[in-house]
């Protein structure tokens, strides 16, 4: 149920929809497990007790939301075979659940399509128990948008008013295989009524769009409608932007840019885009290489829980993200438009400190610029905030300040002094005042991201390290300032301090719940433990043992194989990220000398002599 | 129910401020539970598929293959 309870906490908790519930798949129950009227019934109340169980955990504080098959909030069926049905439906039919037994026995598969058609109780629960997007937009709003809500916009927004400002979402890009994957929009009008004359601005993106043409989606098709009111889906043509930009119409923007910047949005969906695997691609033919970069910019704006960078050494694109099917679908996507070769899952791990440094003091290498250095881990919860883009680099100091300090306990004066937060780190800034920082400090925001982005032990990411810098001596003349002497000796301070904090390589583990038949649970567990896995929990449920616990992602290619093998093809196999977790000490330095023999860096681990030069010494 | 395929009886649900039976929604489930499968019955009630094909057409896989 790993995957099914993320996409009810994400829907019901975060964004505020409620829920109704089909249980599928009941035919395989009374079918191939053979399971008596009774047990079927029993499985299906202690389903919807679980999701219950769940909801209450997420729900709004006095919505009461649940599911409850006695108030036929609850469909029990089966999408293969075409039936279903709620409790009113049975009762209005003359029908008992024992029926769809009788006609599983006797395999009259029609007369349940024909006589308990599927739709009637999906559409029933979808108009009885979902709201309309009027009364649903009085709650949501507060809960999904950053505004002001007693401001024309906000009372529009809650009212979903056709007559209020144009302001609305953009929730999900369609690339259309038999429109050789041109971008299709789909989005939510929330305020005001869109018009096909009407230019948009995307206030995420700060940029205006026109729209070629407005309408509706039936399947695959965009119907032409000339306007949309509040309250509508809709469909559009003409440009692309991610999934989950805010738009607002191009008249009501502001000139000014930090007014623009202070636009209110949606709250952003807050994925937490963590490389775990990554597959480097490369067009078969050389010459396609821009293609390509056009062809995996517009996946990705689809599915904005994928990243890619260009590597210019390889000329390859890498591609991440974190379900390794999730890049195995990206990837044969990418496939059909442009020819690639694709290479082998590599795992993405990550460089992380555990203790604080002492102080290093370094110099550039043309000895006119100096900086004093420490770092020390990150809290956890600051980390989160940067890796979701709750803090972020766009932020101005005071709300960025203000959210480090109610959610994850900052000092105040600290909190205003950060000059750059990025892969879950942030670069602080420690003295009370410097002559001509200003002239650096982009230089050494650079030189920052870039030792995160490779850092010293395999040019693996580092996350979850606070950089704190407390003087600098920045030469008065620009000639001695340039990038590259910023950026060495920033890197040789931040380096030499991260082999003092006992630096280690973390690997991504992942959460794994499996359904096995009675019977084959030792053998998938000793698959598991076989593989570094751990077992939390170990359940029987009727005729199956629900197995649980943790696993490396390293050691889940094939896995999926091996238990299917264990189980002749009968288990239910579900996995998700569950974080980042400290190499073991004995396979720590081989799996360095590994990733290093493939990068063609050195075979050694990084030592002081590399930077050693740098360091400042007073004379 | 509106039958679809009618384009201006769509524009005008659409239009219409009437808001009462008008409803947004969306599905949810594990991969491979049955969304795209379930979905089909919807767009048979709607008109846009025969009957028989229900379950079958999985009209709104996005995936060519």
């Amino acid at each position: 149920m790993t995957q099914t309870e993320t996409n009810i906490r994400l829907s019901v908790g975060e964004e505020f929809c409620k829920p109704v519930l089909f249980i599928n798949k009941v035919d395989r129950l009374i079918s191939e497990l053979k399971l008596s009227p009774q047990a079927t019934f029993e499985k299906i109340d202690k389903i919807t007790r679980e999701i219950n169980d769940l909801i209450k955990k997420i729900r709004p504080e006095g919505s009461g939301w649940g599911v409850d098959f006695a108030k036929n909030s609850v469909t029990v069926g089966s999408a293969k075979h075409g039936w279903g049905f709620t409790y009113e439906i049975l009762l209005e039919k003359g029908l008992k659940p024992q029926d769809v037994f009788a006609k599983y026995n006797e395999g009259d598969i029609q007369w349940l399509r024909d006589n308990l058609p599927l739709d009637e109780p999906m559409l029933r629960m979808i108009v009885d128990h979902l709201p309309d997007p009027i009364s649903a937009s009085k709650y949501r709003i507060p809960h999904i948008w950053g505004g002001d809500l007693n401001s024309e916009l906000g009372q529009a927004l809650q009212k979903s008013d056709p007559n209020g400002p144009l302001y609305g979402m953009i929730t999900k890009i369609f690339l259309d295989p038999k429109r050789n994957f041109q971008p299709t929009l789909i989005g939510r009008v929330f305020s005001g009524t869109f018009n096909q004359t009407d230019s948009i601005y995307l206030v995420n993106s700060d940029s205006s769009s026109r729209v070629k043409r407005l309408g509706v989606m039936e399947i695959t098709d965009l119907l032409d409608v000339p306007k949309i009111p509040a309250g509508n889906l809709f469909a559009i043509f003409g440009f692309i932007c991610p999934s989950g930009e805010t738009f607002m119409s191009t008249n009501a923007v502001p000139k000014d840019r930090e007014e623009r910047k202070r636009l209110p949005s949606f709250e952003k969906i807050h994925y937490a885009c963590k490389a775990v695997v990554s597959r480097s691609i490369k067009p078969k033919d050389p010459h396609e290489i821009d293609k390509l970069d056009d062809v995996v910019s517009k996946w990705l704006k689809a599915d904005p829980t994928a990243e890619y960078r260009r590597d210019e050494e390889s000329g390859e694109f890498i591609l991440s993200g974190i379900d390794p099917l999730q890049i195995e679908i990206l990837v044969k996507r990418i496939n059909k438009q442009v020819n690639i070769n694709i290479g082998e899952p590599i795992i993405v791990y990550r460089e992380k400190i555990t203790e604080k440094s002492p102080i290093y003091y370094t110099k550039s290498a043309n000895s006119h610029n100096r900086i004093l250095l420490y770092i020390e881990p990150l809290d956890e919860i600051t980390e989160h905030l940067i890796e979701t883009g709750k803090v972020n680099d766009l932020q101005n100091d005071k709300d960025r300040a203000k959210i480090l300090r109610e959610e994850a306990g900052w000092d105040a004066k600290e909190a205003r002094r950060i000059v750059d937060v990025y892969q879950g780190s942030a670069l602080v800034n420690g003295t009370s005042g410097l002559q001509r920082f200003d002239r650096v400090k982009s230089y050494l925001s650079a030189a920052f991201r870039d030792w995160l982005g490779n850092c010293i032990i395999a040019k693996e990411p580092a996350t979850g390290i606070k950089v704190i810098f407390t003087d600098m001596t920045i030469h008065e003349d620009t000639r001695h300032t340039s990038y590259g002497q910023i950026a060495g000796m920033a890197f040789s301070a931040m380096s030499l301090a991260m082999l003092d904090a006992n630096p280690h390589i973390f690997e991504p583990v992942q959460k794994i719940d499996i359904k096995s038949p009675q019977g084959s649970e030792g053998s998938v567990t000793a698959i598991i433990t076989k593989r570094r896995g751990r077992i939390t929990n170990v359940v029987p449920e009727g005729e199956y043992v629900r197995i649980q616990g943790q696993i490396p992602a390293a050691e889940t290619i094939g896995i999926a194989d091996d238990i299917r093998g264990s189980t002749q093809g009968r288990a239910f196999f579900g996995y998700e990220f569950l974080g980042f977790e400290k190499v073991p000490a004995s396979l720590e330095e081989d799996l360095i000398m590994e990733i290093r023999k493939r990068k063609n860096m050195p075979l050694e681990l990084p030592s002081r002599k590399s930077w050693e030069r740098f360091i400042y010494k007073r004379t | 129910m509106v039958k679809v395929k009618n384009p201006d009886e769509i524009a005008k649900l659409v239009t219409s401020g009437s808001y009462e039976k008008k409803r947004i929604f969306s599905i949810t489930a594990h991969i491979d539970h049955g969304k795209t499968t379930a979905t089909d019955y919807l767009l048979r009630r709607a008109g846009l598929m025969r009957p028989e094909d229900a379950g079958q057409l999985q009209m709104t896989d996005s995936d060519l293959n």
